[in-house]
């Protein structure tokens, strides 16, 4: 089998990578085995490993940089290259499916507490609504002083609602950023173990 | 002999900004050189220089070299900072580690 083959099977591997980063790999692995005079599909294998393993480092690798990059819409990238990461690994069904399983406890406690959010917020909007249309009675009624005050107390429920949610926003897009690089790691780890 | 340390992210890219320092390089060949010194294998030097290119430590450029490209990376004056910084950290670091074999000045 000749070296093409092998950097066929490593470009098809890396099929949920970037396109610039997947040529970067392919046009650096290249050079070194031509720099290295590897012609055979064996060589090659004896330097990188079998083309899903390389791979495998490569999405690790990959992954970890998406969730270190401070872009928003990275996180998404980066939980996305981790399970790929994790599923192109040779020998790890046993270990997929044991972290399928946390990802789903976690999804669950992640679910659970978005709901206990969402009735607080919930309660706290229905506050809001009460009193900022009892200010408008007021003011209806010309009574700037019991205006302002509830128009007051309503400003400080909303600013309430918009804090709960924009910490909420931040601590779900960290989380997952962490789950995300958490899981390329393990990837990587095991994939240096062999 | 290739060391047998356990070798981290900082201790390689400290290596190959120190070899970078004497010239630039292509991949190959600072992966052979890399590799007379620390125990590495020779699939972490490609993440190494894409962590090390990604945050602004080193560029690449392409030379042809009998009707093909190499890629050598060379270091940027921020590359160069930072190989500073490790030097002065990795002097402490010996001095420290010779003072507890006993090897210091005694």
């Amino acid at each position: 089998m000749t070296s093409e083959r092998y950097f066929s099977e490593l470009a098809a591997q890396l099929g949920r990578l970037p396109a610039s980063e997947r040529e970067e790999a392919l046009r650096f692995h290249r050079e070194y085995a031509q720099e290295a005079g590897f012609s055979t599909y064996q060589e090659l294998e004896d330097c990188f490993g079998p083309p899903r393993a390389l791979a495998s480092r490569l999405y690790a690798e990959s992954a970890v940089k998406a969730s270190g990059e401070k872009k928003p819409g990275n996180t998404g990238k980066a939980l996305v290259i981790g399970l790929a990461a994790l599923f192109s690994l040779p020998v790890t069904f046993p270990l997929a499916l044991v972290i399928l399983t946390v990802l789903f406890v976690i999804l669950v406690l992640i679910l659970a507490a978005g709901f206990s959010i969402g009735v607080t917020v919930f309660a706290l909007g229905g506050a809001f609504v009460s009193l900022a249309a009892e200010s408008w009675g007021y003011l209806l009624a010309f009574a700037p002083g019991l205006w302002l005050k509830f128009l007051g107390g309503a400003m400080i429920v909303l600013a309430v609602i918009i804090l709960i949610i924009s910490l909420i926003l931040f601590a779900a897009r960290r989380i997952l950023g962490w789950i995300g690089a958490g899981i390329a790691r393990i990837a990587e780890r095991r994939t240096k173990d062999e | 002999m290739a060391l047998r340390f356990q070798v981290g992210g900082a201790l390689l890219d400290f290596l190959v900004l120190s070899i970078l320092r004497r010239g630039d390089a292509y991949g190959y060949i600072l992966t052979q050189e890399v590799r007379t010194i620390l125990d590495v294998s020779e699939t972490s030097l490609y993440p190494a220089l894409r962590r090390l290119e990604k945050s602004g430590l080193l560029t690449t450029y392409d030379m042809p070299y009998q009707g093909r490209n190499r890629r050598y990376y060379r270091l940027t004056p921020q590359g160069q900072a930072a190989l500073a910084d490790y030097i002065a950290q990795w002097r402490q670091l010996k001095h420290n580690m010779d003072s507890i074999l006993g090897e210091d000045e005694a």
